[in-house]
């Protein structure tokens, strides 16, 4: 395996562009080539892995000037956008990159005094133990907002498909379920043999669920899923409200519900 | 079209003044018609500002009119300025330039020009601005800590909203410092939910003890001590002078991991001492070892905009 510093010119540039959108979807080439090829932008380090002229691994690294609050600003790298070839993977070659790569920018840019990163708790872990990194506790909040339920109802079309033949209970039951989550638009979805489908107002027995956010809806039926609902309904993160009867029926397609709280939840 | 948002301090009331432009909405995008957001020639531009977004709000407990308009090019620069004024007492955020804001907010994929939005108030000066983009992140987001935080917040979160809805965002999100009260008051009021962010942010020193004697220099009277990593890396320097007397005081021994956890603010040094991670030579100046780390610490708090990890 070799590792080695390569220009956004270079022909190998195109393999990690490509490797980048295969891997990344949204934030793949058009964000690649913006943010490490661009000549006006920063200045931008690549680092490759490569086995037999194969392109199977890159990180990178941008020059930036991080402001130190009353310490002033200092010059620093801002690394991202690691990634190894699936069929490589389990060889320590993102470790290997991790650590040649920051060699390597540490020579190209040897006024720099700190490299961060962002990444995933899990990965993190391992930079943490590997390679001395300390996690910076953040002091801020990610406020956001849904503006519509648009992609999820989409998916809730899907979902309803052959809904009745996986949960036959629901051919007897006609309610409506109200979701009310902050930061995100009421949802109201009548229940009955055609599935789950958005209505505007109903005047049938109506289930009524409150949440905070939508990961305090019930996702399963395991011991810690229960206990997460029991502390979300104790903290009133999490509350319901309806009729007997609706709830009796809900109860009787409650694999459905679980279902479909998986598929609101997912982004 | 002219709306008007009249605030007060207990009452937000929307008052839409319908001027000679067509009421713009999603459906008449979609026809083609052209957007207020567009800018060019707007009927109701005031001298000296930039074409109107289609919102100009009063807020008259203070009587200072706060005008919401895209931003230009051309704003970059005091944009830049407003945004190192901003995050001054923040730790973890890159300064801006003028060329900077330009490629990291304006070249952004997914980003159009209708996205850059400013808010201004008298004698056009720049109370806040914020980066949208076509998906609902808001990757840069500023309030004059000089202005009125509450009102130019609650503003341009509006406008923001406004564009990703007409963008076809499904949701927005934006980073907001939590020592910024009035702002996050703002976001609640405009129905947005704080959580803590999924990714985070890691931080290591590519020569921590350089950058030990970087942070000491900027710190006042700290004694002269020697600081030695055990672990470094083949290309790091395991040991170094830092101060300026020619004989040191103490000698600090850590490793990497514990070096850049204290200097960050991550670790507290009596505990590192204490768990012998932080070893201070000769032993009984273990006191003064930890109180010199204690004045090198960072102490800021710790913030980036979502346009810094992109």
């Amino acid at each position: 395996m070799n590792y080695r510093q390569i220009q956004p010119t270079d022909p190998e540039a195109s393999s990690v562009a490509a490797m980048i959108d295969r891997a990344f979807g949204y934030y793949g080439g058009p964000y690649w080539t913006w943010k490490y090829a661009d000549t006006e932008g920063a200045r931008s380090v690549i680092v490759i892995a490569e086995e037999d002229q194969q392109v199977v691994g890159c990180c990178h690294y941008l020059r930036v000037d991080y402001h130190l609050g009353d310490r002033g600003p200092v010059p620093a790298l801002f690394g991202g956008d690691l990634l190894v070839e699936p069929g490589v993977r389990r060889r320590h070659i993102s470790t290997e990159l991790s650590l040649t790569g920051r060699q390597i920018v540490a020579e190209v840019h040897p006024e720099a005094e700190l490299v961060a990163l962002y990444t995933w708790r899990e990965l993190g872990a391992h930079y943490e133990r590997l390679l001395g990194y300390a996690r910076v506790k953040p002091a801020f909040n990610q406020w956001s907002k849904r503006l519509t339920w648009k992609s999820q109802l989409e998916r809730l079309k899907e979902y309803n498909k052959d809904l009745l033949l996986r949960n036959p209970d629901l051919a007897h039951v006609d309610h409506v379920l109200q979701l009310k989550l902050d930061g995100a638009p009421e949802l109201i979805l009548e229940v009955g043999p055609r599935g789950f489908r958005p209505v505007c107002a109903s005047e049938r027995p109506m289930i009524s669920i409150v949440a905070r956010s939508v990961k305090d809806l019930p996702t399963g039926f395991s011991v810690s899923t229960l206990v997460s609902i029991l502390l979300a309904l104790i903290s009133r993160r999490l509350r319901f409200r309806g009729s007997f009867s609706a709830f009796r029926e809900a109860y009787a397609v409650r694999g459905a519900y679980v279902n479909l709280a998986k598929t609101l939840t997912r982004e | 079209m002219i709306c008007a948002l009249h605030l007060s301090r207990s009452d937000l009331s929307i008052v839409t003044e319908v001027a000679n432009y067509p009421l713009w909405s999603c459906s008449k995008r979609k026809l083609g018609l052209p957007s207020p957001l567009q800018g060019g020639v707007w009927p109701h531009k005031a001298d000296g500002l930039a074409p109107f977004y289609g919102v100009a709000m009063t807020e008259f407990a203070r009587d200072t009119e706060l005008t919401v308009r895209t931003a230009l090019p051309e704003d970059d620069g005091s944009l830049a300025e407003l945004f190192n004024r901003a995050h001054s007492h923040l730790a973890g955020v890159i300064r801006r330039s003028k060329t900077d804001i330009a490629w990291r907010c304006r070249r952004q994929p997914g980003m159009s020009a209708e996205g850059a939005i400013v808010v201004q108030g008298d004698n056009n000066r720049v109370l806040a601005y914020a980066f949208v983009k076509d998906n609902g992140d808001i990757i840069e987001f500023a309030i004059d800590p000089d202005g009125p935080r509450k009102q130019a917040a609650s503003i341009l979160i509006t406008a923001c909203e406004q564009h990703a809805v007409l963008a076809g965002a499904e949701r927005i999100r934006v980073n907001v410092p939590t020592v910024s009260v009035e702002v996050e008051k703002s976001m609640r009021d405009a129905g947005l939910i704080p959580s803590e962010p999924e990714a985070r942010h890691y931080v290591s020193s590519t020569q921590p003890t350089r950058f030990v004697a970087s942070m000491a220099s900027q710190a006042v009277r700290i004694p002269t001590f020697d600081l030695r990593i055990t672990d470094p890396y083949p290309w790091q320097h395991q040991e170094m002078k830092v101060g300026s007397e020619p004989t040191a005081l103490l000698r600090i021994e850590a490793d990497q991991r514990t070096v850049n956890r204290l200097i960050l603010g991550r670790e507290s040094p009596t505990r590192a001492a204490l768990t012998r991670q932080l070893r201070v030579r000769p032993f009984r100046k273990t006191i003064e070892g930890i109180r010199i780390i204690r004045q090198v610490q960072l102490q800021s708090s710790w913030f980036y905009s979502l346009g810094d990890v992109l």
